[in-house]
Order: structure tokens, then C-alpha cells, then sequence
């Protein structure tokens, strides 16, 4: 295949190229790739150097475009160079290059323990929702009844005229 | 002010702790959400980060007595000085504008701003307990969750700067005495064990692989896919055996080896209580060795909250603080020769 850009040396290499906030994939040759000033990648000798570093690779993407974090602005060579991301949204971003890192670093590929009291509300509302949808589906009503009111307390006591209860968090002051 | 008792209070911390297990720690690493991490963000960004929880976490009941120290206000010697009582890591240290510490008057609790995660909640206890360990980091945790939003993910758990630390955040550690293993010949295979079972295992005082005093800081590798009762559960369970395994070394030495273990506490005393030059990693060896000569009834005037006080007297930073300033390393080793000699004078062998 020749390369998209110059269409005269043959194409070697998968890069990206946004345009009017689209992404395009070309397959270009080197000195193309290089005038993009796109990091050309899995040519075999990197690809050989990114297995042998345990990196992460995904041998089925022919690109290893440069894709920058939206959150922090990190890219994915600092990420390789410094093996940390810089912020919580590299997590998204770079889920695929971070799988195998994971999986090299941890046994487990899920998170197991301590959750924050707002996860727990919602995870636990999503429960009693799930629940409440089986209860009214079995026509359970009297057991209805009571989901739906322990939600309402979770969004906030709007149903009830109880004071909250003792021990209850509270919002951050 | 900072640090007045410097000597007396980690001491104190090791108090009913002599042994081989000397003190635990328990880290939690949390981050906020859509704020850069420390590494990548920039000093205006460190700096108001610092600026807006220092003061929330500083009035915290789990801080009693909190002090806030921020890193560029403080000289070298001050920083070595908190590295050295574990209270601060190199990173930090070195982490300029916006990084620093607040930690609780009795230096058991302390939250690092700004090191490699946004916060750092450590835990340190004598002995093993990490149970309390775990159970105070876990308590400030829950007080800091309801203030700042934290970067989590219902899949990866608490997000970190390195994936290694993802998931729960928790690194747990306990450090141990093994120079009994030494003697015996058996450190190496259960060094070796350690690791196979998924711990680190590293030498405290030192960085690298060849520990001062054979002292070494035990702690979990992975937090992803493993709760963390579970987690300190299995290094408390796993770090006992390795306890048991140095207290029988330490019996084989008492029974079929006397001379061996007499010599190394001889050899060390006759050192410190001679020598004129003594660099920081030497005299953490004597020391260890003369802690193990305690422990084993082998030496006579001397207690182990003694020879904690002097591990940690004579590093670099906890030396200079004393003389109150600044010395080149060259004299150093000989104001810790004099020192070693003068407060080691009175120490006999038994028997």
C-alpha cells in the first residue's frame, strides 16, 4: 500500500490525524509520519521493545497514536516513561495501555474493600431499586412499600416526617 | 518548636515493643478528583492544594496537637531529620513548593500533601499492631472522605498516581530485627519466601539491598482484588512466622552457637566503644548487633529504648539537630564516634 499522504513510498505506518474535531486513521510512510510530527509506532522494532518491557500492546491497533489525557494533558509516552498517570481521569484515557500494567502489578482486576459512604449510599440505592423493580414484577406490595420508602430516605428523608436518624452522615460542612 | 523531643518521643513509640518486630505502619494513598496528581501538576496548583487542606486536616481530632510543615520552609537538616524518623518520605523531601506534612503531636499520625499522591495518611505504631494501625488511618480516611471528593471508581477502587498502589490504597508494612537469621545462615531463603509470596521486603536505613542492621520493612505489594482486613490479616499472619523463625534462630544461637553470637555482640561493643571515626551504616550495625546482645541477655547496662534512642540519635539529620548545626559529613563521623564511645562507656558483657 502506498502512503496516503505523499502517495509515491510505501505506507509503513498507522497514525492519527484529527481534523475539525475528527479522527482520522493514515497509513503513511516514515518520513511522512515523521513531518506529522505523529509518533510513528508499531513498526516491528518498537513493537518487539514494548513487548519485551512487559508495556502495554495491543497487537489487533496498528496505531500508537499519541492520545493526551483530557483531564491532565499527559500523554501516552509520558505515561510509559514514568509508569504514573496524572490524574484520575488517565484511568479512562489509558485504560488499555494501564490493563496489563494491572495485571502484571495485581493479582486481582477488581476493586475489593473500603468504599466511600457515598459509593456505598449508591451502590446500596442501586440494590434496593433492583429490589423494589422485582418486588412490584412479583407483586409484592406491602414489601414494595418499604424499598420505596427506604429509598426515599436515601435521597434525602423528602417522604418522611421522621427526624434523621442518630448517627447519620451528614453532608461535608 | 518543631520536633522538641526529638529524642525521647519515637523512644517512647518502640516502648514494650523491644524485639523483633519493631514498629508497623499502615499508608493509605488518595487522590482528589479532576485535580492534576502532584508529579504533573504545577507549583501554583501544589500550593493551593496545600493552602486549602493543611488547615482542615490540621484541626482534625485524629491529628491531636497537629503541627504543618510545609517543605520549602524548611532547611536540610530538618528535612533529613523528619525522613529519618519515617515521618516524611525522600519524595517529599524533595518535592519542593506545596509539598509537606502535617502530622499529630505524638508523631503516630501523619497526612504527607503532595508526594507522589495528593495525600498520604500514614499510621505508625510499635510492635505489631497494625490492627490499630489500620483502624486509626481508617477513621481519618473516613473524616477526610466527607471533605474532599476523592478519585474512586467503582472497578479500580481508590485511583492513584502509580497503578501499583491502585484499589485500596493500602500498603502495610512491619519492621523486623532478623540478624539472628543472619548468624544462622537462613536470612537469604526467607527473604527469598517473602517475596515469592507477593511482599516486598526492604532494608530500612538504607536504600538498596544491604540493610543497616539487618533491619527490614515487610509489606504488602498488592491492592487491587484484595480487601484490606484480609490484606493485614495475611502480612500479620505471614510477618509471625518470620518472628517465630528469628526467635528459634535466635535459640539455635544461644544453644549450638554461643561463640558465634558472642563474638558478633563482642566485636560490636568493642567498636563502638573504641572507635574514633564511625560512618552512619556502621554504627546502625553495632547497634543492631548490640540490640540482639540485649535481647539475648548477652550484655549488661544497656536497654533496648537506649539503643532505639541512639539508631535514630546518630543519622545525619537527628545529630546535626542536637549540635544545632550544620556539620560536614567528614566530622560528623567522628562527633558520632564520641558520641557512640561516650554514651556506650559503661556497657559489659555478661559473664
Amino acid at each position: 500500500m502506498k502512503c496516503e499522504i505523499c502517495k509515491q513510498k510505501a505506507a509503513e505506518v498507522a497514525v492519527k490525524q484529527r481534523e475539525s474535531g475528527e479522527e482520522h486513521e493514515l497509513f503513511v510512510c516514515q518520513d511522512c509520519a515523521r513531518k506529522m510530527e505523529s509518533k510513528p509506532v508499531a513498526t516491528a522494532v518498537n513493537a518487539v521493545v514494548e513487548l519485551l518491557l512487559g508495556a502495554a500492546i495491543d497487537l489487533q491497533l496498528p496505531t500508537r497514536e499519541e492520545v493526551r489525557c483530557p483531564g491532565c494533558g499527559l500523554g501516552r509516552a509520558e505515561l510509559r516513561k514514568r509508569g504514573r498517570v496524572g490524574c484520575a481521569a488517565c484511568y479512562e484515557t489509558f485504560a488499555r495501555d494501564l490493563a496489563p500494567m494491572l495485571r502484571d502489578m495485581h493479582s486481582g482486576d477488581h476493586h475489593v474493600g473500603k468504599l466511600p459512604a457515598r459509593e456505598r449510599l449508591g451502590r446500596t440505592r442501586a440494590e434496593l431499586e433492583t429490589s423494589l423493580a422485582e418486588a412490584i414484577k412479583a407483586q409484592r406490595y406491602e414489601e414494595a412499600a418499604k424499598l420505596r420508602d427506604r429509598i426515599r430516605e436515601l435521597d434525602g428523608g423528602a417522604a418522611s416526617d421522621k427526624p434523621p436518624a442518630a448517627g447519620g452522615r451528614h453532608a461535608a460542612p | 518548636m518543631l520536633l522538641r523531643s526529638a529524642f525521647a518521643s519515637r523512644a517512647e513509640a518502640t516502648r514494650g515493643a523491644a524485639g523483633i518486630a519493631v514498629s508497623c505502619r499502615v499508608r493509605l494513598a488518595r487522590n482528589l478528583r479532576g485535580v492534576k496528581f502532584p508529579e504533573w501538576a504545577d507549583e501554583a496548583e501544589r500550593r493551593r492544594l496545600f493552602d486549602r487542606v493543611s488547615p482542615w486536616l490540621s484541626r482534625q481530632a485524629g491529628l491531636a496537637g497537629a503541627r504543618t510543615i510545609a517543605m520549602d520552609e524548611m532547611d536540610e537538616v530538618t528535612r533529613d531529620l523528619l525522613r529519618e524518623r519515617h515521618l516524611i518520605s525522600r519524595d517529599l523531601a524533595e518535592g519542593g513548593g506545596g509539598a509537606g506534612l502535617v502530622v499529630s503531636g505524638d508523631e503516630r499520625v501523619a497526612v504527607m500533601i503532595n508526594e507522589e499522591d495528593h495525600f498520604r495518611i500514614q499510621v505508625i505504631e510499635p510492635g505489631m499492631d497494625l490492627q490499630r494501625a489500620w483502624e486509626t488511618a481508617d477513621a481519618l480516611d473516613t473524616r477526610m472522605e466527607q471533605q474532599f471528593d476523592y478519585a474512586f471508581s467503582a472497578k479500580l477502587g481508590y485511583l492513584t498516581a502509580c497503578p501499583s498502589n491502585v484499589g485500596t490504597g493500602l500498603r502495610a508494612s512491619i519492621m523486623v530485627h532478623l540478624l539472628g537469621l543472619r548468624l544462622t545462615g537462613d536470612l537469604d531463603g526467607v527473604l527469598r519466601a517473602l517475596e515469592r509470596l507477593r511482599l516486598t521486603v526492604r532494608g530500612v536505613g538504607g536504600e538498596g539491598s544491604d540493610p543497616a542492621g539487618h533491619m527490614f520493612q515487610i509489606s504488602n505489594q498488592e491492592t487491587l482484588g484484595v480487601d484490606e482486613a484480609t490484606m493485614i490479616a495475611r502480612l500479620l499472619d505471614i510477618v509471625g512466622d518470620v518472628v517465630h523463625q528469628e526467635q528459634n534462630a535466635r535459640r539455635r544461637l544461644q544453644r549450638d552457637m554461643p561463640e558465634t553470637l558472642a563474638d558478633c555482640v563482642a566485636r560490636a561493643l568493642a567498636i563502638v566503644q573504641h572507635a574514633r571515626v564511625m560512618e552512619t551504616g556502621e554504627a546502625l550495625d553495632d547497634l543492631a548487633a548490640l540490640r540482639l546482645g540485649v535481647e539475648t541477655g548477652l550484655l549488661r547496662r544497656l536497654t533496648v529504648t537506649e539503643i532505639d534512642a541512639l539508631m535514630l540519635g546518630i543519622q545525619p539529620g537527628h545529630l546535626q539537630k542536637r549540635l544545632k548545626r550544620t556539620i560536614e559529613p567528614d566530622r560528623r563521623d567522628v562527633v558520632r564516634a564520641d558520641w557512640l564511645r561516650d554514651a556506650l562507656a559503661s556497657v559489659v558483657m555478661r559473664g
